[in-house]
């Protein structure tokens, strides 16, 4: 099993699953009703700033600072 | 017999908002929502014979925590300071349906009877979505319906199901739906927004039968997206987005504003024709319509501003294009939301001010709200040309670059301030962005219009009455007491020269008013800027408007009070005397004039409009003490600088 990453490390068009942030509990609550909840999958869309997730057919535009410290563990080999 | 009400809730950017304008159309009334600053529409719709109320409530992602809409949809859902509504239309993106069932999933713990809307559904199936709608509807225990909004499909059948809904606490809940907490649904120990993303994925197993649709990539959407964010792309798209929309402003916002100016002029003479002379026709003409007129000449440039705004907030381009802002703006301690109402400042604070609705955090759009007005807006021009010809009479490209050099100024000093406040009294940094990127789309054009109604009445209903009595005050303050016409002014009446007499006599009812003997009264406090009594009183009356500063310095000369005097006017003013016969305008005293109206505040209605929207009478007058102290502070250096390297 891989280990867990920080989002900005993964590559373009990877797979993850979503494992935990350090953010504040507004940030992290702001995260969780975008659809970015614990163990959910996701897929980099677009590396930088900002950062570009999508979470099933939601996308999610993510300042780099925050993407920083989500962490996620890659499904596919994207690191 | 239907509910008396209906309550709108959904995600945003899901067309809850053209569901509200197709069911209620031109009959919306906007108020705010009891102890808030956030608007509330109610409109009317009617359900077989019966007409119900259609309350749309802020967009929002999850009833769970702090932010105000979820604190607002909570109270009304539990009838908190509002009447609780009768039943509750939760509207859902059809191609977006899991993220979207978390939302409905916390709606359903309440007992309103509830009707999903699957909006979009067009948009579900060219994606290749094969939704069970009666499956979904058993499984949430619910009527579900089927709809595109923007084109009206599906209305009928959601008045019916409308129309069909029991009563509160009637409708079954779905067995597996997670309980509520010990103090009711959305409380504090209620399920988390996980509890409620579990439930949705199960609903979503069974209401698609051939399994719920993967996350596919859209290329398209991929492509425009890399390049509407990009640092070099993104920011030259949105140099000419944002170019295009001001050239529309500018350009289409003169003509009805001109009208406007027009009509009330010819009313006021029509007024004036028909009534004695005397202060009641003086208050007529000059303090009610000309501060009515003075209001209502906003009102195109605010209704074009937030019509366009809703188009490009419709296509979805707006959270792209707040990404590109936010690199920038985030070292100055403001979020990147905050690019639009900055920009608009450049045409007028106040719907920049109020476009500031935009911007999520509290303290983000305090800041922005604080340091809109230094950016130069469309009243200051005049006083620009005025003083820059002034500084620099024969050498017109100093004088052009002096102008540029004040837009450069009054932006310098908005970023400057936001990053002190974010030292300061607004402490912390800019919330980090994270937003959802909504699906491009064509937009709607109903939705701009009502749009632009809408904030069009609300800045009429609230902001306008009390800039209407603001003017109304300052005009007394500028025309009272009545100077009676002096020996000189009689003698060339009985020589015919009335004109002459007009303006000798306007001069000195300028000087005797009480704002005039307010400014040499308080001359020796802007003595150490340079300023003499008239400049002084330009000062106080042009705190009404900056542009007054032009006209009231015309009529001391003794020109009229237009607003662009001519060049007689222009070399009368460039002669002004001081009582000591000395010069007003020496090339440190009108640098100082112009770094003073680049950095005041100068502007009553941005005033009222910065209370209104803040919610507190304490941001006004923070805003006012900050600006003109910072300007007094500039103006002064500047003054006393230019002094002692010999420039007087």
């Amino acid at each position: 099993m891989s280990l867990p990453v920080s989002l900005e490390q993964l590559t373009v068009g990877a797979l993850a699953r979503f494992h935990g942030t350090d953010l504040d509990p507004e940030a992290c609550h702001q995260l969780r009703s975008l659809g970015l909840t614990t163990e959910c999958q996701l897929r980099l869309c677009k590396k930088g700033e900002p950062c570009i997730v999508q979470v099933r057919s939601t996308r999610i535009g993510i300042s780099q600072e925050v993407a920083r410290r989500i962490m996620v563990v890659p499904l596919t080999s994207g690191v | 017999m239907p509910a008396s009400s209906v309550a709108l809730i959904g995600n945003p950017n899901t067309g809850k908002t053209t569901l509200f304008n197709k069911l209620s159309g031109a009959r919306a009334k906007t108020s705010n929502f009891p102890g808030t600053t956030t608007a509330m529409r109610v409109g009317r719709t009617m359900v077989g014979e019966h007409p119900i109320d259609v309350i749309d409530l802020p967009g929002l992602y999850s009833l769970d925590g702090h932010t105000p809409e979820s604190v607002i949809v909570r109270d009304v859902l539990r009838g908190e300071g509002v009447a609780r509504p009768g039943a509750v239309i939760a509207i859902v993106d059809a191609a977006n349906l899991f993220r979207n069932l978390v939302l409905v999933g916390e709606v359903l713990t309440f007992d309103e009877p509830v009707v999903v809307v699957l909006n979009m559904v067009d948009l579900a199936e060219r994606l290749g979505q094969r939704l069970d709608v009666a499956a979904l509807s058993r499984r949430l225990g619910v009527p579900v319906i089927p709809m595109v909004a923007s084109k009206g499909v599906g209305l009928d059948a959601l008045r019916a199901a409308v129309a069909a809904l029991p009563a509160a606490g009637e409708q079954v809940r779905p067995a597996d739906l997670p309980a509520a907490g010990p103090d009711g649904p959305a409380s504090i120990g209620g399920p988390s927004i996980e509890a409620f993303t579990t439930w949705a994925e199960g609903v979503l197993a069974d209401a698609y039968p051939g399994g719920a649709p993967a996350a596919a990539l859209d290329a398209r959407t991929e492509r425009i997206d890399r390049v509407l964010t990009h640092p070099v792309s993104g920011t030259l798209v949105f140099l000419g987005v944002m170019g295009a929309l001001f050239w529309t402003l500018f350009a289409l916002a003169t003509i009805p504003m001109d009208l406007i100016e027009l009509t009330f002029a010819s009313l006021g003479a029509g007024v004036s024709a028909m009534m004695a002379e005397g202060p009641i026709r003086d208050l007529l003409t000059d303090g009610v319509i000309g501060g009515i007129a003075g209001t209502v000449v906003f009102l195109p440039q605010i209704c074009l501003l937030f019509f366009m705004i809703s188009l490009l907030e419709d296509t979805g381009y707006l959270a792209r294009a707040a990404f590109v802002n936010d690199r920038i703006f985030r070292r100055f301690g403001l979020p990147g939301h905050a690019f639009v109402p900055l920009l608009t400042a450049h045409a007028c604070a106040l719907p920049a001010i109020m476009s500031t609705r935009l911007i999520p955090d509290r303290r983000d759009r305090l800041a922005t709200i604080l340091i809109a007005p230094f950016m130069s807006c469309s009243a200051r021009l005049p006083v620009y040309v005025l003083l820059t010809t002034l500084l620099f009479a024969e050498r017109p490209a100093l004088a052009g670059l002096a102008f540029a050099g004040c837009y450069l100024l009054g932006s310098a000093a908005a970023f400057f301030s936001a990053w002190l406040f974010s030292r300061t009294g607004l402490k912390g940094r800019p919330r980090a962005m994270v937003l959802e990127l909504p699906t491009f789309k064509r937009p709607s054009l109903a939705n701009a219009f009502f749009t632009a109604r809408d904030q069009g009445l609300a800045f009429l209903q609230t902001a306008g009455t009390v800039i209407v009595a603001i003017c109304i005050v300052m005009w007394w303050l500028s025309a009272y007491p009545k100077v009676e016409p002096s020996a000189e002014v009689v003698s060339m009446r009985t020589q015919g020269l009335e004109a002459e007499a007009d303006v000798l006599h306007a001069r000195a009812e300028q000087a005797g008013s009480y704002a005039g003997q307010l400014g040499r009264a308080i001359q020796p406090v802007f003595a150490p800027l340079g300023y003499d009594w008239q400049l002084t009183v330009g000062v106080l009356t042009s705190f009404l408007a900056r542009e007054v500063f032009v006209s009231t310095l015309s009529v001391l000369v003794g020109g009229g009070a237009e607003a662009e005097p001519d060049e007689g006017v222009m070399d009368r003013i460039r002669t002004m005397t001081r009582d000591d016969g000395s010069l007003v305008f020496t090339p440190a005293t009108a640098a100082s004039a112009l770094i003073f109206f680049v950095l005041a505040m100068q502007c009553l209605p941005t005033l009222a409009v910065t209370r209104k929207e803040t919610g507190k009478l304490k941001y006004a007058g923070i805003q006012l003490a900050y600006m003109t102290t910072l300007a007094y502070v500039t103006a002064l250096v500047a003054y006393q600088g230019l002094r002692l390297f010999g420039v007087s």
